[in-house]
């Protein structure tokens, strides 16, 4: 599976789909109901049909669904499908087994991998979430004017392409890159540093700056949408700045924080160009070995059984993490 | 009572980039006094509010409460507590913890937290909602929620801004005599901020009428409604007949004024006002002051053609164009048939009169 396949949960891609729907689910569903009334004064069955909200709101959804099941969840079925087989040279083994998991999960190295994997994304996600929330929080409560365009501003390096970003850092980070060459001509150091690439801190500086946009926009979403009444209400019963952030600002805008963690936690711990790309050997990540398994290894079995494990992991650990938040900031209280 | 100056603004005024929000403001209120703040949309009370709240800093002037200068102090530190006009409720916190925000600061026991919130909940008459969150709240009880947040905090001020506003004709109305029942019995110092003149005149001990940005009077609302001090005033608070005039005779008790209309208007000196020979005035009249009648009276009658009757109920609504007046005369007559004939039409001649004391003089603009 291609884990930047999470791109479907992008925002903008199910806006799309939802246009898509009602060009063409709408037209044609009125079209029928118009009809109806002329053929027979009687409500018909059609007719009741589109008049009750929950029919047409599945008539809307329903072509959504569709490309949802095709793109995601037959996919995944599939692959759930190939995880207990096994593979036998060039052909596959149908007989039901759970040895790819037992490898997936028992091996050594791959639960190196997948620790390392999810260490990385955790630390980007705090990361990217630690920087945007001030920039968010600086746009939403702090500029009167332009709002708009400090909001374009901070996302324009995000028009490119994530590939050329992360060549970019490759540039910035290598060898004889820009880091290494400016040191050197200011004198402060005689040969290229060697720590800065191919490293899981390459990783994650590389990953942060890639996430950042997804990062502000919904944590800024969710701070401006917040009253200013309610902050001069805390002022009012007794609340300095700090308390008042803690109790009112920070639970409100918490929404877009899970939100923001989520669309970083989730592909970061499944992305494998970053690091093949600037990891090196110490930075490779389970993706990277998923991808191996489809490609050069061809042990599908294996790659769909470290997929569905992977995806499994990620999935409870936002679970616990975003269950540990609430608690944390409704403590607060 | 006596105005002492409990809460006691000194030449406040207020810009925000070219409109002067607040003018100038002076102004004492008593410890426990109702206060209300009246005046038309965007004259400035919220601003003034706010900076007896600490939401906003006055460009000059001192605002201090019990004998302690407040100007500068954050809202956090100042004896007040707002009840804002959205009423601001947490939207994540349930009732009782949004009762109890403020509690926080006096570190009280827990038991004793949620006696303080049972008994606010039982003082709003809304024991039971504790658990129940802001959106399963109708308007006039989120209201009281405001309140009881605010009140539970014993401030030394309560300010409250458009408090009613959002809720209909009824409700309203019985909340202005809650309101009006829970301050007595507090003895907090209340002020309230409106444009609605009847809430002012009706729940106030004092009122303070504002006009882009200033404080034009201050005064009891029976004092306000027949002895206001200007035009503005006048016009802003109830329904008044204008017309211009020239002092002819000034005496100690009567004036005569002539008018290019209404030949020798006679009239009496209200309020402690004097006035010469000359002065150009302003006669306003009352809509209840004015009688009608087919004859002439002995003081005091003009002439005009009835325009318009509108039926109140036990009164007429009258509209009496006389010629050279532009407005035409407003005249509430009562509709037990006495003065006005029952089958008046439209257009017929009638006399308009008032007794001599039934005007108020100001001087013209
Ligand atoms: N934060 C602000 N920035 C700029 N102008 C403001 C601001 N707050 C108020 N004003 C202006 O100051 C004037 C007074 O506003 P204010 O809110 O005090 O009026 P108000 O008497 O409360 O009106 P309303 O009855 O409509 O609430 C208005 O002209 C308003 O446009
Ligand atoms: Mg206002």
């Amino acid at each position: 599976m291609n884990p930047r396949g999470v791109a479907a949960h992008n925002p903008l891609l199910q806006r799309g789909a939802i246009l898509l729907n009602v060009v063409g689910g709408r037209p044609g569903g009125s079209g029928v109901a118009a009809i109806d009334v002329r053929r027979e004064p009687k409500p018909g069955l059609w007719q009741g049909l589109f008049r009750s909200e929950s029919a047409r709101g599945y008539a809307l959804t329903t072509p959504m669904l569709a490309v949802l099941f095709l793109t995601l969840a037959a996919p995944i079925a599939l692959l759930v499908l190939y995880s207990f087989w096994t593979q036998m040279g060039l052909y596959l083994d149908q007989t039901p087994t759970l040895a790819n998991y037992e490898r997936a999960l028992g091996a050594a190295n791959y639960r190196t991998l997948f620790l390392r994997s999810l260490g990385i994304s955790s630390l980007v996600t705090l990361i990217t979430v630690g920087i945007a929330y001030p920039i968010a929080y600086f746009v939403a409560f702090r500029v009167r004017r332009g709002k708009f365009l400090w909001l374009i501003a901070l996302t324009v390096p995000f028009w490119t392409s994530y590939l050329l970003r992360v060549f970019a850092w490759k540039v910035i980070l290598g060898y004889n890159g820009v880091i290494n060459s400016g040191l050197m001509q200011l004198g402060l150091i005689s040969k290229p540093l060697e720590f800065l690439l191919y490293n899981p801190t390459a990783v994650i500086v590389t990953l942060a700056h890639a996430y950042a946009a997804f990062a502000i926009l919904p944590i800024y979403v969710s701070l401006e949408k917040i009253d200013r009444s309610l902050l001069e209400a805390a002022a009012d019963l007794g609340d300095g700045p700090f308390r008042r952030f803690m109790r009112i600002t920070l639970p409100l805008s918490l929404p877009g924080v899970i939100g923001a963690a989520l669309v970083i936690f989730v592909p970061t711990t499944g992305d494998y160009v970053t690091p093949a790309l600037v990891g090196g050997p110490s930075g490779t990540m389970i993706a990277n070995i998923i991808q191996v398994q489809f490609g050069r290894v061809n042990n599908w079995p294996l790659g769909a059984a470290l997929a569905i494990a992977s995806m499994t992991a990620v999935a409870l650990a936002a679970i616990f993490a975003i269950q540990a938040l609430r608690i944390a900031v409704a403590r607060v209280r | 009572m006596a105005i002492d100056n409990f809460l006691s603004i000194q030449g406040v005024s207020k810009r925000f980039g070219g409109t002067l929000a607040v003018n100038n403001v002076s102004l004492d209120i008593a410890r426990g006094e109702f206060f209300s703040l009246l005046g038309p949309s965007g004259c400035g009370k919220t601003t003034l509010m706010r900076m007896i709240g600490g939401f906003a800093m006055p460009d000059s002037g001192i605002v201090a409460i019990d004998g302690a200068d407040v100007t500068a102090l954050p809202p956090n530190a100042r004896p007040t507590n707002m009840v804002f006009q959205s009423y601001a409720i947490f939207p994540h916190l349930n009732i009782a913890d949004n009762i109890g925000y403020g509690l926080r600061k006096l570190k009280l026991s827990a038991a004793e937290r949620e006696k303080r919130i049972a008994a606010s909940l039982a003082m709003i008459k809304l024991e039971g909602f504790g658990q129940r969150r802001a959106n399963e709240l109708s308007g006039g009880e989120r209201q009281r929620v405001a309140l009881a947040r605010a009140l539970i905090m014993q401030p030394k001020v309560l300010l409250l801004d458009e408090p009613l506003g959002a809720l209909d004709k009824r409700l309203r109305e019985a909340m202005q005599i809650e309101l009006r029942e829970l301050q007595r019995r507090l003895g907090i110092t209340f002020v309230f901020v409106t444009h609605d003149q009847d809430e002012a005149l009706s729940m106030s001990d004092r009122v303070g009428v504002m006009s882009k940005g200033k404080l034009l009077q201050v005064d009891k609302p029976k004092a306000l409604y027949e002895r206001p001090g200007s035009r503005e005033v006048a016009s802003f608070i109830g329904t008044m007949n204008f017309f211009e005039g020239r002092v002819l005779e000034a005496a100690a008790d009567s004036l005569t004024i002539e008018t290019k209309e209404i030949s020798r208007v006679a009239a009496k000196p209200n309020g402690a006002r004097a006035f010469a020979v000359g002065d150009r005035v302003l006669v306003a009249i009352r809509p209840e002051k004015l009688s009608v009648s087919s004859t002439p009276a002995s003081v005091n009658s003009v002439q005009g053609r009835l325009h318009a009757v509108s039926y109140l109920g036990d009164h007429h609504l009258l509209q009496i164009i006389v010629d050279g007046i532009r407005e035409p005369f407003i005249v509430l007559a009562p509709s037990d048939g006495k003065g006005l004939d029952e089958n008046a039409m439209p257009d017929s001649a009638v006399w308009v009169s008032w007794p001599a004391d039934g005007a108020i003089i100001l001087p013209a603009a």
